[in-house]
């Protein structure tokens, strides 16, 4: 009897209740929404759209073909190209050049493997357009430090200038087990596309004119003089530079169209092999290089069919890179990572750098 | 034999002076390159995770297909008003693809398995996580929740619908409960005291021996009402899934706070950046869009040194995008990121 009272009143109760909110209705017109993890693929979807619209395999009437095989690790895209404006490209060092424009398509030693930026040896460069320009410092620390750096060379402390038209070359030549000053002014022609040709217009040994002497007595130099190293040689009285040997690695495939000495050094027009477009950049900067498309690795990241602009830190600044030293240069700069899956890394300039 | 070494050695010299002498920067450089190289495979799993095989590598994948994670006193939110504010967390991302990386910016690419950890489920996010996420659904009989906590309990104010063959209005409630652990690791809400229209229903209801459960149906994933108690299991959250052991669950004037443990122990290694406020992925491969940072070392902080980190990890690409990485001579990566997406 008691229980049955206590559930009246229960009922009661409820019953006042539904009397009172009648006017708030029982219908539940609620909509749902999309669920949050809906809203995500969404957002998904439009970096994804982002990123393919970036189209980075196409470069005007370059286009990358797709291989079949890709993966979450794998972008499929075999080859990366790489773009540079108005930046001075060091090897190593002072061993360098100035690029005014260039498009090169860098290869792995090891196919299907990712390009390794952090170890110049790896990979080659085949210049596909381009105009640089080899200042007389850089053309000196080709030869001091790289093309007669080996101990039976028979030249040593070279130093190079421009005069006019004419590169200069002072330094010492081995002759007879001594060693004489010499000094060599001359200009270029071009071989075959790939080796550059150093006429020796005048010749100075130990401080006196030769030059008459030689003409006179029609006297080659190679018969009085013996240069030879690997990427020179002395043949006649012209020296021999193999553009194939000319840098240490990477190896860097160009044919020269036409060279020049200028007051900026030798300047290098470059065959062009194929055209490209120049990609924007994620950045407004008119000094960079742009590596775009393939796969790479940066240090510990592997970046994907992505595009890494590298642009100086110093925003009125002319881009300086190093090959050989370009992991201080991001370490002493920053990165942003952009939606599209592209990357800018702000480095610190090579002349900057706390060695 | 000594004559025959000797003999190599001389024509070794004699070919070594015919040849390049290697620029010695270029030694240098190579010599750097092969001791970081090293540096980037080595294994460096935390403490404790040692056991976890190796699986081959190379220069895609470190070996490791789980990404060992640690925060600190950080704001991890999901999307929206779901946040949790970590005192400390220990937990593994599994990709639920085997061989696959994390994929950061895809949540379906993983999940997040929890060692250790001490967290809040904050009042505004056990709200948002209601009305946003549980109620979302047709013919609910909750709506418009809003909950306070402190130490001594839970109060939850909603609207509810009764269940048939009560009238089916939607009536203002309110409850309060007590906070616990139940067998079953989940979060247990005992509701104590329940209020209709200010009229207490508690007590009629216990002594008819009627439990909330024939009043009101709650029956979703990851939060079932049973009787009168709330059964709240990590299932609760939206994408990616939650593992973990919950050791402990209490409600605090800041939400109710959760701890997990188990007997795996996970020690991290120091973070490259000194912070009370961040993230460490020690080990494993993590995807961000086109990127992968292999073999771990990423650090997040927030990009304000005065401001805790908040970590969107639904919109973890854009809020990357707003801020800056760099890439210490260790090559360490270490995002700083804004609080807010821009």
């Amino acid at each position: 009897m008691k229980m049955m009272s206590k559930l009246c009143v229960m009922l009661g109760v409820l019953t006042a209740l539904s009397g009172c909110l009648r006017s708030s209705g029982d219908q539940d017109d609620y909509q749902v929404l999309p669920s949050l993890y809906e809203l995500q693929q969404k957002k998904i979807e439009r970096i994804q759209a982002l990123n393919k619209s970036s189209n980075r395999h196409v470069n005007g009437e370059y286009v990358i073909p797709k291989r079949v095989h890709t993966s979450p690790t794998q972008s499929g895209y075999g080859e990366t190209l790489l773009f540079s404006r108005n930046a001075s490209v060091r090897i190593v060092g002072d061993i360098g050049f100035h690029v005014n424009h260039l498009v090169g398509r860098l290869t792995s030693d090891k196919s299907d493997q990712p390009l390794v930026l952090d170890n110049p040896q790896s990979f080659s460069i085949d210049v596909l357009q381009g105009d640089i320009t080899l200042s007389p410092k850089a053309v000196e620390a080709i030869l001091n430090e790289h093309i007669f750096n080996f101990l039976t060379s028979t030249l040593k402390q070279l130093r190079v200038s421009i005069e006019g038209d004419l590169l200069v070359m002072n330094g010492f030549v081995k002759r007879k087990g001594a060693w004489i000053p010499f000094t060599l002014k001359g200009s270029f022609s071009i071989k075959n596309g790939r080796f550059l040709v150093l006429h020796a217009k005048e010749v100075l040994m130990d401080g006196d004119s030769a030059t008459k002497l030689l003409r006179v007595a029609k006297i080659e130099l190679d018969e009085l003089l013996t240069i030879k190293a690997p990427g020179a040689e002395l043949k006649g009285s012209s020296i021999w530079l193999d553009t194939r040997k000319l840098l240490p690695p990477p190896q860097i495939n160009f044919l020269v169209n036409q060279v020049a000495v200028t007051p900026a050094g030798v300047n290098l027009k470059l065959k062009t092999l194929r055209k490209a477009a120049y990609p924007n950049l994620m950045v407004q900067r008119d000094s960079y290089i742009v590596i775009r498309s393939g796969d790479m690795r940066i240090m510990r990241l592997l970046t994907l069919n992505s595009e890494f602009n590298i642009v100086p830190r110093q925003a009125d600044e002319r881009l300086d890179f190093s090959f050989y030293d370009y992991r201080k240069q991001i370490s002493q700069g920053s990165l942003k990572l952009l939606k599209n899956g592209g990357a800018v890394a702000f480095v610190q300039n090579y002349k900057y750098l706390e060695k | 034999m000594t004559g025959i070494r000797w003999f190599v050695c001389l024509i070794l010299l004699a070919l070594s002076h015919s040849a390049y002498t290697v620029s010695p920067e270029i030694n240098i450089q190579q010599r750097q390159f092969e001791f970081e190289r090293e540096n980037w495979n080595k294994v460096r799993l935390p403490k404790g995770l040692a056991s976890v095989p190796r699986k081959s590598h190379d220069l895609r994948h470190s070996g490791y297909s789980g990404v060992s994670m640690y925060a600190q006193n950080m704001l991890l939110n999901y999307t929206g008003g779901i946040e949790f504010d970590i005192a400390s967390l220990s937990a593994l991302l599994e990709p639920t693809q085997a061989g696959r990386p994390v994929e950061l910016n895809d949540i379906r690419t993983f999940s997040i398995d929890i060692v250790s950890g001490n967290l809040t489920l904050p009042e505004k996010t056990l709200e948002f996580l209601f009305n946003r996420h549980v109620l979302n659904y047709k013919e609910r009989s909750l709506r418009n929740v809003s909950i306070q906590t402190d130490a001594d309990g839970i109060y939850i104010d909603a609207e509810v619908r009764l269940n048939k063959p009560f009238p089916r209005q939607w009536l203002r409630a309110q409850m309060a409960g007590h906070v616990s652990l139940d067998q079953q690791q989940r979060i247990s809400i005992d509701i104590k005291q329940m209020k209709m229209l200010n009229m207490p229903l508690g007590k009629p209801m216990q002594m008819l021996d009627l439990s909330l459960d024939r009043f009101v149906t709650l029956d979703r994933p990851g939060v079932k009402l049973k009787g009168r108690q709330i059964k709240i299991d990590l299932g609760v959250l939206p994408p990616p899934r939650l593992n973990g052991r919950l050791s402990r669950a209490v409600s605090t004037a800041n939400g109710i706070n959760i701890q997990f443990s188990s007997p795996q122990g996970i020690i991290f290694d120091t973070p490259p950046i000194s912070s009370n406020s961040y993230m460490w992925l020690q080990s494993g491969d993590l995807r961000l869009s086109n990127m992968i940072i292999l073999n771990g070392h990423l650090q997040a902080l927030n990009v304000n040194p005065h401001e805790r980190l908040k970590f969107h990890l639904y919109s973890a690409i854009d809020q990357i995008a707003g801020g800056h990485v760099r890439i210490n001579a260790a090559s360490d990566v270490i995002a700083y990121l804004p609080s807010v997406i821009p």
